[in-house]
């Protein structure tokens, strides 16, 4: 248990009368890229943000690096939101200095650095950069917070090829394997197939697979959409 | 250093309507000077409503900062922000706070403006001057006065806010009704001799001397009538009631950083 990054224990979060999250127990080991798969309307964010500790769980206990979770297990988990999120009103180089000030584990040289690789103005103003560019730049901050685990909900949602690739690279890059863990929530399985050494694959709000992605090539000679597509038949 | 960046992302936020704030302010002030230049310097009594607004101030400049981080979809990454909520609220109120000094402290130089400007139109200098010397003496009570009322009122819109992000489908009843309660416990509480003992020390103002001196005005103006106000309640304001009135600012402001970093949802 002790190496264990999340510990779900028969966790549910309702919203009014809806249940989102039913009942979910899992458990997931440091290191390496988990993918969290599932329909629209799954529980997928839910299941994020009740890690991160931006949502509250109804029942249940969650536990991240060894911590219940509340709030502030902020200074060990960084979250990346699929909606736009970051302050409209600062330059991407006011955006990373601010972060610098705010994540005490916030590498900015290395922030920066993505930035630059990905061709995104340091001058303009968040609010006036594309769609794909704010993207760009969140993932650089998520990616530039030193921290054992990283979520990134959704982050290829309505995005362009061109960026999707971006982003898929960047993570293959900048993650670093052996001190962090990376869970990414999809709905574009192949994509981010090649980098998955996990996944679990939610079907309204519970847990329905939790595999290793190698025992499912090696094992049973499937692919994650293959396993998914025989588990929801 | 990680406060005063939040500090200063505060203000950033809250840039664009507080400049309005100002212009508006501005502008109330060319009109109310040319009512009292051209028409009447009574119009110098239109300026008291602009007093009264600023002790909603921080009720809405509060609500409208926390609103934004939940309209602008900025409340995730806020809210995953590695610093206690004391650091994140208290960043916001601060600088609702620092607003609110620099309004109302525009706002009393405006007034003192039309104040003496008005005073030259008057027939009879007596009033207008005897105003503006009671606004010279005692205007700084009021805007100590004005400036805790609106600290409080802040206060009560982060609470009924952050239970309303806490509670999802009542939270916004469920806060009213918890801060109307808590109004009535403290008003019956501030009848107790508990709270007098509290309050009661460092004298800043007693009503006896206020009315004596509306009365030494006026009765030592030779062959003017007089005019004799009686002390009514023997009130005493005290430094007591205003440090008091803070903690219990401080307090609420605690219960909502608490509700922050452990009830409260993106």
């Amino acid at each position: 248990m002790d190496n264990m990054m999340i510990n779900f224990y028969s966790v549910s979060k309702k919203y009014g009368l809806t249940t989102a999250v039913k009942d979910v127990s899992f458990q997931i080991p440091s290191g390496g890229i988990i993918g969290l798969v599932g329909s629209n309307g799954s529980g997928k964010s839910t299941l994020l943000k009740l890690t991160a500790g931006l949502l509250t769980k109804s029942a249940g206990e969650i536990v991240v690096c060894g911590e219940t979770v509340t709030r502030l297990i902020a200074k060990k988990v960084a979250f990346l939101a699929e909606v736009d999120s970051l302050y409209d009103f600062y330059t991407v180089r006011e955006t990373l200095s601010f972060s610098k000030r705010v994540f005490p584990d916030f590498d900015e040289q290395k922030a920066v650095e993505i930035v630059e690789v990905l061709e995104v103005d340091l001058h303009k103003k968040i609010g006036a950069l594309s769609k794909g560019n704010r993207a760009r730049v969140k993932i650089a901050i998520a990616l530039s917070r030193k921290v054992p685990l990283l979520i990134m909900d959704e982050p290829l949602s309505g995005l362009d090829p061109l960026v999707r690739e971006d982003i898929i690279k960047m993570i293959a890059k900048y993650v670093e394997m052996e001190n962090q863990t990376l869970i990414i929530s999809t709905h574009e399985v192949s994509e981010v197939e090649p980098l998955l050494d996990h996944v679990l694959l939610v079907q309204n709000g519970e847990i329905i697979l939790s595999e290793k992605v190698e025992d499912l090539r090696e094992k049973k000679g499937q692919s994650v959409l293959d396993a998914m597509k025989e588990v929801l038949r | 250093m990680s406060w005063l960046a939040l500090y200063i992302k505060e203000l950033r936020l809250g840039k664009t309507k507080f400049l309005l704030n100002m212009i508006f302010l501005l502008m109330v002030a060319v009109l109310f000077y040319v009512l009292i230049e051209r028409y009447n310097p009574f119009f110098i009594a239109l300026t008291i409503p602009l007093i009264i607004l600023h002790f909603f101030y921080m009720f809405f400049a509060m609500l409208d900062a926390l609103r934004q981080e939940w309209k602008h979809n900025t409340a995730v990454f806020w809210m995953n922000i590695p610093k206690s909520g004391w650091q994140l609220l208290t960043a916001k109120y601060v600088a609702v706070m620092t607003q609110l000094f620099v309004s109302l402290s525009l706002t009393f130089i405006i007034i003192y403006i039309l104040l003496k400007r008005s005073a030259v139109h008057f027939t009879d200098p007596i009033i207008p001057n005897f105003l503006i010397e009671q606004y010279q003496a005692y205007g700084w009570i009021l805007f100590v006065g004005v400036f805790i009322a609106s600290l409080q009122t802040g206060v009560v819109s982060t609470f009924i806010y952050m239970v309303a992000k806490s509670v999802r489908k009542w939270g916004w009843l469920l806060g009213t009704g918890i801060m109307v309660a808590s109004s009535w416990i403290w008003f019956k509480f501030q009848e107790t001799a508990i709270y007098r003992g509290l309050t009661e020390w460092g004298v800043v103002l007693e009503e006896e001397t206020l009315m004596n001196s509306f009365f030494v005005h006026f009765d030592s103006i030779a062959g003017e009538p007089t005019m004799d106000m009686d002390v009514t309640n023997d009130a005493i304001l005290y430094v007591g009631t205003a440090v008091v009135d803070l903690l219990l600012v401080v307090g609420v402001l605690y219960v909502c950083a608490w509700l922050l970093d452990k009830k409260v949802e993106a």
